[in-house]
């Protein structure tokens, strides 16, 4: 029972109590099941489908016909969630669970690819994109130091987005501005010359809805 | 069918074609440490503990196949130097600190740093910062002890087919998950059966209620399971 309540930290002294509890009247698996998830379980393999909280009706019936396209073709995988992220600009997980459950594939499988590759994103990103270069000029210029100052002050690591919901940190390789390194893009515009304080200062305009002029 | 003819630390060995290094060498009494085989699963040469010389070149004995001629050497200086390094990195990557361990005493990875002689760490630790996930009921998972073996991914995918197990990121940042990553409690695909509990070689996957260096394993139990499926 302690163990249930997941206070299970010291260990028993007596050995008849490290055993977990059976009890023949409960089902195979102690895991509490709720009703409703497990209904929910055995449905999807009967009508296929999973409840999608997210998004719109709109963005549902695309996610539909995305499956539609690419089931029963060989590896199919990676396709079907670069074009859901086009749907959803994001991979939630509620709808990583409609592939997994369509497609057939294991729900660890998804989410594998899901974070494998850098270009899906599992949040929503912010409404400026900052990215930093990290390419070899700016990094022998500073560009490190640029980006921990940023994380520090936004409190996000790189991918993520700050809980406002503002900006999406991200790192680059090179803009080929190595003429202006350090530099660091906002959406569409080059800021370069920077240290970590003038890019906060750059930052702090986008935060007050003022777009700096670039480098 | 004909026998090919390999020779094996200096010994001329007779073995049958399609068996891979490790097996031909297991069945000879010569011994190559490994960490992610497991007799009963697929193998996928994730540790890479198990290279062997073959011409100069490291490749892992238990994913390449034997060829008529070879000459394998299991025991070479350049092979143990490897070995040792490449434990050295794995001890650096997690948090081993054996003392601490429910499985001390009965851990593969501890075994392994004894029969290679690693006695200290030449690289740098990384401190690496999981959370342990105790929300199973009977089980929990530390991360920092794992190895990234991969036995569990393949003991849930193969024998139990549950499929619950699995990697995800890369790179630095892989780390086994549980469904969508999800607390282990609440993978809906777990069935508890605790497999992976069994065949993971360190303390990271461990039941609930043990205490320091009370954890012991069964990972034998795989292969017997899967003899007994084939004969039916």
């Amino acid at each position: 029972m302690r163990n249930r309540l997941g206070l299970g930290t010291i260990a028993a002294r007596d050995p008849a109590d490290r055993e977990p509890p059976t009890d023949p009247s409960r089902p195979r698996s102690p895991r509490p099941v709720k009703a409703q998830e497990w209904e929910c379980e055995t449905e999807d393999k009967v009508t296929g489908l999973i409840d999608v909280a997210s998004g719109s009706a709109a963005q549902r019936k695309q996610l539909e016909r995305v499956v539609e396209e690419y089931r029963g073709l060989p590896g199919p995988l990676i396709q079907v969630l670069h074009k859901v992220q086009g749907v959803y600009g994001y991979l939630p997980s509620d709808v990583l669970r409609f592939v997994a459950s369509e497609l057939e594939l294991p729900l660890c499988d998804v989410r594998g690819v899901a974070t494998f590759y850098n270009f899906f994103r599992l949040d929503p990103a912010g409404k400026h994109t900052v990215s930093v270069c990290l390419g070899t000029a700016c990094y022998v210029k500073g560009g490190a130091e640029i980006l921990k100052r940023i994380q520090r002050e936004l409190g996000v690591e790189e991918g993520r987005t700050t809980p406002d919901g503002l900006f999406t940190l991200d790192t680059a390789r090179c803009f080929g501005a190595c003429g202006l390194a350090p530099v660091m893009m906002v959406d569409e515009e080059v800021y370069g010359r920077l240290s970590p304080t003038k890019a906060m200062r750059i930052l702090n305009s986008y935060r007050e809805g003022t777009k700096p002029s670039a480098a | 069918m004909d026998k090919l003819r390999v020779k094996i630390d200096g010994r001329t060995i007779l073995a049958a074609p399609g068996k891979t290094i490790l097996e031909v060498a297991e069945e000879n009494g010569i011994h190559i440490p490994t960490l992610c085989h497991l007799d009963g699963l697929r193998d996928v040469g994730a540790c890479r503990l198990c290279i062997v010389d073959l011409y100069g070149q490291l490749v892992t004995s238990c994913t390449t196949k034997v060829a008529d001629g070879m000459e394998i050497g299991t025991q070479t200086e350049t092979v143990r130097a490897y070995r040792r390094t490449i434990l050295e990195l794995l001890f650096a990557e997690g948090n081993h600190v054996c003392s601490f361990c429910v499985s001390n005493g009965g851990c593969e990875l501890q075994d392994l740093a004894c029969e290679l002689g690693m006695h200290s760490v030449r690289v740098p630790y990384t401190y690496r910062r999981e959370r342990v996930d105790a929300t199973h009921p009977r089980f929990l998972i530390d991360r920092d002890r794992c190895v990234l073996c991969g036995r569990c991914v393949r003991v849930c995918q193969e024998v139990e087919g549950a499929h619950t197990w699995g990697f995800a990121e890369r790179g630095a940042t892989v780390r086994v998950i549980t469904d969508l990553a999800v607390p282990w409690g609440t993978a809906e695909s777990c069935t508890s059966c605790g497999k992976c509990v069994e065949v993971c070689p360190t303390g990271a996957i461990a039941r609930k209620g043990a205490s320091n260096a009370e954890m012991r394993k069964h990972p034998d139990l795989v292969a017997e399971l899967t003899e007994r499926r084939a004969r039916g």
